[in-house]
């Protein structure tokens, strides 16, 4: 599956924050995972019809969150501290969900097996 | 008479390319949409490349023509070359015109594309090992031969044995490889940027079937340009090998290893000739040697 950057040059949020966006919303729903591979500059900039500074200004800013990080010869990838983290909330539940399975004298392999029956539908 | 010669290669060779884009195109799931975006892309790339060839076969054929009688056979060794660098012209402009997009709503694929992607691997492997033997028999040939009877350094054989002194050419000496040697490079020099200009273009357009297909267009035009470089070296490995082996073969003073070596620079032309004529049907029908 390959996954598109939109870029509309009549709206009033420019260029680069519209590659941006996109490209940080992929890498924070794990579209884009660590070790992804980001289009080149020129190539994404030539794709787009873009000037070469505009997708790397937004290439810039990504790193700069420390979403990717840019290595001479070795392109531009997704950096391992970027990877999704589950939502606060979810993590608390399964922490629960783990501590009260464990009360009960359960063992880890069932625990799994609970959960999975649960998906199930 | 040259420019009659390159009208009419010109029109045959765009009568070919409007037919061969016509048939081409409509492939994959959603064949309308995939032909009404690709069709330009295939129909300006096999335009620019047949206005290659033929150009290229023309310009060949000027150089050879045209060449003053004191070239002494230089001009057959540049002609392919020239032929080499019309071809890669058509193809790098077919893939630079016309791919700028337009509009306010672009998209664009996240995805590398690479030149290793496109190249076929035995034709690039074939060239390489060609060009290196070219390389090596340019050096052997070029430190071997000696000056003819006008001073002109490396246009002859010349071997001893006992009181004698045996002269035979043409050989393939420095005055044959410096100036090949140095059109090799020139070529090799302009397919880089060919192939870049290849990987570079821009999508025609989204979705998977659109993808596959322009994949389909870029590997073909990688492929002509390969085949280009491969005509490059082997034309003038095909010459460099016949000349220098019957020079070898026909001294009269030839040692045994010098026949021996005689014989395989010889096989070695026969084999490069017959490469630059596979490279040659290659560079025309690309497409053709992808469905193979």
């Amino acid at each position: 599956m390959t996954f598109e950057v939109r870029v509309d040059t009549a709206s009033p949020v420019p260029p680069y924050e519209q590659i941006r966006v996109q490209l940080s919303d992929l890498i924070d729903q794990g579209r884009l995972v660590a070790g992804d591979r980001l289009p080149p500059v020129r190539q994404l900039a030539a794709d787009l019809g873009l000037a070469v500074g505009t997708v790397g200004r937004a290439y810039r800013e990504l790193e700069a969150a420390g979403k990717v990080s840019s290595r001479r010869g070795g392109g531009t990838r997704v950096t391992a501290e970027a990877a999704p983290q589950p939502p606060a909330e979810l993590a608390r539940l399964a922490a629960d969900y783990v501590a009260a399975a464990r009360r009960l004298g359960t063992t880890d392999r069932d625990l799994i097996a609970a959960v999975q029956r649960a998906l199930t539908p | 008479m040259p420019l009659l010669i390159i009208a009419g290669l010109a029109a045959v060779a765009l009568t070919a390319a409007l037919l061969l884009t016509r048939r081409r195109v409509a492939v994959g799931p959603n064949g309308t949409a995939v032909s009404d975006a690709m069709r330009p892309i295939v129909r300006r790339s096999t335009i620019m490349r047949f206005a290659g060839l033929a150009i290229g076969l023309a310009a060949a054929a000027a150089i050879v023509t045209a060449a003053p009688p004191n070239w002494l056979g230089l001009e057959a060794a540049l002609a392919a070359p020239a032929f080499t660098l019309c071809l890669l012209a058509g193809v790098l402009i077919g893939d630079i015109t016309g791919t700028v997009p337009t509009g306010p709503d672009r998209a664009a694929p996240i995805e590398v594309r690479s030149v290793r992607s496109y190249l076929p691997r035995f034709m690039t492997g074939a060239v390489i090992a060609l060009g290196a033997t070219l390389a090596v028999l340019l050096t052997v040939t070029s430190r071997m031969g000696s000056a003819d009877d006008m001073s002109r350094a490396g246009r002859f054989l010349t071997l001893s044995c006992q009181d004698l002194t045996a002269s035979s050419g043409p050989w393939p000496g420095v005055y044959y490889s410096l100036p090949i040697a140095a059109s090799v490079l020139i070529g090799i020099a302009v397919a880089a940027p060919a192939l870049h200009a290849v990987t570079r273009r821009r999508r025609p357009a989204a979705g998977d079937a659109v993808r596959a297909v322009d994949d389909d267009a870029r590997r073909a035009s990688a492929r002509t340009i390969v085949a280009a470089c491969g005509v490059l070296v082997a034309a003038p490995l095909t010459g460099t090998g016949l000349f220098a082996g019957t020079a070898m073969i026909g001294n009269t003073c030839a040692t045994t290893a010098v026949t021996a070596l005689g014989w395989t620079a010889l096989v070695l032309g026969l084999t490069a000739f017959i490469a630059t004529c596979w490279f040659a049907a290659m560079a025309v029908f690309p497409h053709r040697a992808a469905r193979r």
